[in-house]
């Protein structure tokens, strides 16, 4: 099947800039929230710097239960509320609304483990300083778990990649969207391996950049 | 001037309730060095976590100049910890910083900033000896250097107290000896008041002036270094002291013992131990005397030892001999099934 290059190309680079511009949105909003919630999860816990078992169990089960939905079933789930943010309920804005709520439990669980990994002395020997809790997470854990964080956050990314082809289904834009389109709709196999391979691509290069951020941040 | 009365800590878990520390009652004057000795799980660290109240007693008074900390509000709290530093088995350093921000650490908690830190942290690297490390990470440190970067983080805001967790535990015995020696400098630079927890009796003997043996929660036995190493009454002191005595009589002396003849221990302290005081009894009551083992060592500055000595002569000559002997130090006969 041949394909008009006059079109494909724009349409192409169009497909990939919706899903950087998707996935950035979604991952800023997901960090601004799966952050704090990744670090009342640690503080919060039993023996944490800021103990409180209930707050604990209501946002470990909050976590769970958007971890445990499948993203295709979330997307569908939460249109309403999805129309009620961005007033719509398909294109771009549209998917960012499900991504964000996908990821952002995500990241918490990941920010979570990140700061676990913090060595309990050094969070000790800080409280034996007479360091407020909120100087803590920022003096300490934050910095300590950076270079962890980082990682994490680029696992996250990825993840966001893979999801935001899924938002495809309603209509969201970018290359999934073009892939399920053109390369499965209409049979277009050459859009369909351009898009894969743009989305190889796309996940390699935030590999890389999120080790190489991970290396740089690890004595600062 | 630290108070600790009625020092309980309990902790719960499932149905079991462990007495980790139970009702410590220890008082230490400004500017000592003071001792804690204990095996594992004696309850050292708990009791030290809980002279900053990093460890919540469940009962009892930590006085610090007479003020009881446990009464007061969180935040006065983390301010009266200032006046207290601390220093860890293994280091505890923030391993994203260098060696001069976490010198610098504390300074930042407080607010401060610019020249005076830096003349603070410059001071207290130079003391420690590790001026030209500033700018390496943990990471590239070794053991004892790392220890030097804990010794400078706690002194910093020029704290009044040092507690110190099994400071020197991790590291091999001459890097403990440079870490005492450091730990000894900083008293008498800046008469801080230091408390010490370790399992090592060297340790004690080497830099404390004051000691408490600790067993399954309690203070079973306290004192001066002194008076605990010549005359420990409670078996596990005795055996923390005979672990650096080194007062065992090798088995091949005791293999050679028999009923004829007359072996004793001779224990000096102090100003006895500079006396010819077996010298004079020989020659007065003509015996010979012959040293089989011992050691004369010094303990806070003062002699100290134990001599195991065979008196060879008639029985009644030795007999008035010891007599003498025993005006002015402690003799004990050593058989063959005995220490
Ligand atoms: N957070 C805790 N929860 C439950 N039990 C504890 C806790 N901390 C300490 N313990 C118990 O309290 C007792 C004393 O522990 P502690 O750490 O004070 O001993 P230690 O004398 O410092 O021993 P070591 O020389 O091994 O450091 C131990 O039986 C220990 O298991
Ligand atoms: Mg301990």
């Amino acid at each position: 099947m041949q394909v008009d290059l006059a079109t494909f190309w724009p349409k192409i680079l169009e497909a990939t800039q919706e899903t950087i511009v998707m996935v950035a949105i979604a991952l800023l909003f997901a960090v601004v929230i799966g952050l704090p919630l990744g670090i009342s999860l640690v503080v919060t816990r039993k023996n944490g710097l800021l103990e409180n078992g209930p707050l604990f169990k209501v946002l470990n089960g909050i976590v769970n239960f958007f971890r445990s939905i499948p993203f295709i079933i979330l997307l569908v789930a939460i249109l309403p509320i999805t129309r009620f943010i961005v007033g719509t309920s398909i294109g771009t804005a549209a998917a960012v609304v499900p991504l964000v709520f996908f990821s952002a439990p995500y990241i918490a669980r990941l920010v979570e483990s990140s700061l676990l990994e913090v060595n309990p002395g050094v969070v000790e020997a800080a409280e034996s300083m007479g360091a407020t809790p909120w100087q803590i997470i920022y003096r300490v854990f934050l910095p300590e778990a950076l270079s962890s964080l980082v990682l994490n956050i680029t696992i996250a990314t990825i993840g966001l990649v893979g999801a935001s082809a899924m938002a495809g289904f309603v209509g969201g834009g970018g290359l999934g969207d073009l892939a399920i389109s053109y390369g499965y709709q209409r049979f277009e196999t050459n859009v369909m391996i351009v898009t894969v391979i743009l989305l190889v691509v796309i996940v390699q290069t935030v590999q890389t950049l999120g080790n190489y951020i991970s290396k740089a941040v690890r004595r600062r | 001037m630290i108070e600790l009365h009625n020092i309980e800590k309990v902790y719960k878990k499932n149905d079991q309730t462990i007495r980790a520390v139970d009702g410590v009652n220890v008082s230490i004057d400004k500017g000592a060095i003071y001792g804690v000795i204990g095996f594992s799980g004696a309850g050292k660290s708990t009791l030290l976590r809980c002279v900053n109240l990093i460890e919540r007693p469940t009962s009892g008074e930590v006085k610090l100049d007479g003020e009881d900390l446990t009464q007061l509000p969180k935040s006065k709290l983390r301010k009266e910890r200032r006046r207290i530093g601390m220093i860890f088995q293994h280091f505890n350093l923030l391993e994203s910083k260098t060696v001069y921000q976490n010198v610098a650490f504390p300074l930042l908690l407080d607010g401060k900033k610019g020249k005076q830190v830096e003349g603070k942290v410059k001071e207290l690297l130079e003391f420690v000896g590790l001026a030209d490390q500033a700018e390496k990470y943990p990471e590239e440190l070794s053991g004892g250097q790392k220890q030097r970067v804990g010794i400078a983080r706690a002194l910093v805001r020029s704290p009044e107290v040092l507690l110190c967790d099994e400071a020197t535990s991790a590291l091999d015995p001459q890097t403990t000896d440079s870490i005492l020696d450091l730990l000894r400098q900083i008293r008498e630079e800046y008469h801080i008041t230091i408390l010490m927890i370790t399992h090592e009796m060297q340790v004690i003997r080497e830099i404390c002036d004051r000691v408490a043996v600790m067993e399954d929660g309690k203070v079973i036995e306290e004192g001066t270094v002194f008076d605990i190493f010549s005359s420990p009454t409670h078996q596990t002191t005795k055996n923390f002291v005979s672990s650096v005595m080194n007062d065992k009589i090798p088995e091949s002396i005791l293999q050679a013992l028999d009923s004829t003849r007359h072996v004793y221990r001779v224990t000096f302290l102090r100003e006895q131990a500079s006396e010819p005081i077996l010298y004079r009894a020989a020659t007065q009551h003509h015996v010979e005397v012959n040293v089989l083992y011992g050691q004369i060592t010094q303990l806070q500055g003062e002699p100290f030892g134990s001599l195991i000595v065979e008196f060879i002569g008639g029985e009644k000559e030795i007999f008035k001999a010891l007599h003498s002997i025993q005006q002015s130090v402690t003799v004990k006969e050593v058989t063959r099934d005995a220490s």
